[in-house]
């Protein structure tokens, strides 16, 4: 069942009647249908780090809340609705981020050959599908740039570990995870699919 | 695998980016292609903790507040009473006075209020502000009507 199913949304408009007067469980309905897709499919990937993401998360529901009231329902249910403000919040972020110095990296243009359309409630079957075409991606890289990424991403070492455990300095290690991810993102963007302003 | 020989400009790159990465500040940005790799990378796929979204959850509930609703009668009844006081009065006065013959009305010795006084005081009792300049006339010219009254009473 997909978000915009009639049956999904009048399912919908009962738990919006029962926001209406207060229900908190009706809050918890809709918070568990919607705040796993929101931070999935549009915050993390817009973001780029789950801090930021689960601080919009948050911030998405507050304010659908606080407008709630003046909600119209064109048939469309609450999905876009939601997803515009968690999208507006991610923008203001990013403009903040960077005001301050401090830049987040999006790798929405990344996943975007990935997205099937249609999100469902609950979790996306996304992760799957990422999982599987990072790991597709890695298995055809330079056995050495895959070491360094695994090494760095995955088992999560520091810089220093990680060049001790390469056997080299740690500015070698720094060029060597750069020229790694240089490397993964032509492999991505050749087996996966270029992100739209690259295609 | 031997390992080129990175040139200034890629090892300041490098370097911007292992800052980045940590958290630290850099004098230099770091390449944004390479970020966007390691954001996917550490966190492509990536879910809401279950643990955090119940935290979360639990947090917003306590947010969720039934909206109050709007109860006009507590407002309305005494407004309708307070213009009703303002409206009926004045008029069942007037009414009253048209009904004295004026025998009685002169008897009590003092001029009866007009029925333009008691016309603009009902309307400046609604508020009207235009009223009050109505009834600031309509007053003077009954005080002068009450003074030459009793004047003629003290003579």
């Amino acid at each position: 069942m997909t978000f915009d199913d009639p049956a999904w949304l009048e399912k919908e408009r009962q738990w919006l009647g029962a926001l209406a007067r207060g229900d908190g469980t009706a809050f918890d309905q809709v918070f568990q249908a919607f705040a796993g897709p929101l931070y999935q499919r549009v915050l993390l990937p817009k973001l780029g780090d789950p801090a930021a993401a689960e601080d919009a998360l948050a911030e998405t529901f507050r304010r659908a809340l606080e407008r709630l009231p003046r909600f119209e329902d064109r048939g469309k249910g609450l999905w876009p609705y939601l997803a515009t403000i968690a999208t507006n919040l991610a923008h203001d972020v990013h403009r903040e981020r960077a005001r301050r110095g401090r830049a987040l990296a999006s790798f929405e243009s990344l996943l975007a050959p990935l997205e099937t359309p249609g999100p469902q409630p609950g979790d996306g079957p996304d992760r799957a599908k990422v999982r599987a075409a990072v790991s597709g991606v890695l298995s055809a890289l330079n056995p050495r740039y895959r070491q360094a990424i695994e090494l760095r991403f995955f088992a999560e070492h520091s810089r220093e570990e990680c060049a001790r455990m390469l056997e080299v300095k740690v500015g070698t290690f720094d060029v060597l995870l750069l020229r790694a991810l240089r490397s993964f993102r032509e492999r991505w963007q050749d087996m996966v699919g270029a992100p739209p302003e690259a295609a | 695998m031997k390992d080129e020989e990175p040139t200034p400009e890629e090892l300041r790159e490098a370097e911007a980016l292992a800052r980045a990465l940590d958290g630290a500040p850099s004098e230099a940005a770091p390449p944004p292609e390479a970020l966007e790799t390691a954001a996917l990378l550490r966190h492509g796929g990536g879910e809401l903790d279950p643990a955090r979204a119940q935290a979360l959850a639990a947090k917003l509930r306590a947010e969720v507040r039934p909206r109050p609703r709007r109860r006009w009668w507590p407002v309305l009844v005494p407004l309708a009473l307070g213009v009703a006081v303002m409206v009926i009065l004045p008029s069942a006065l007037l009414l009253r006075s048209r009904q004295l013959p004026p025998s009685i009305v002169s008897s009590a010795g003092l001029p009866a209020p007009t029925a333009a006084l008691l016309t603009a005081q009902a309307e400046a009792a609604r508020g009207r502000e235009r009223a009050l300049g109505a009834l600031d006339a309509q007053m003077r010219s009954y005080r002068r009507a009450l003074f030459a009254r009793l004047q003629e009473r003290g003579r």
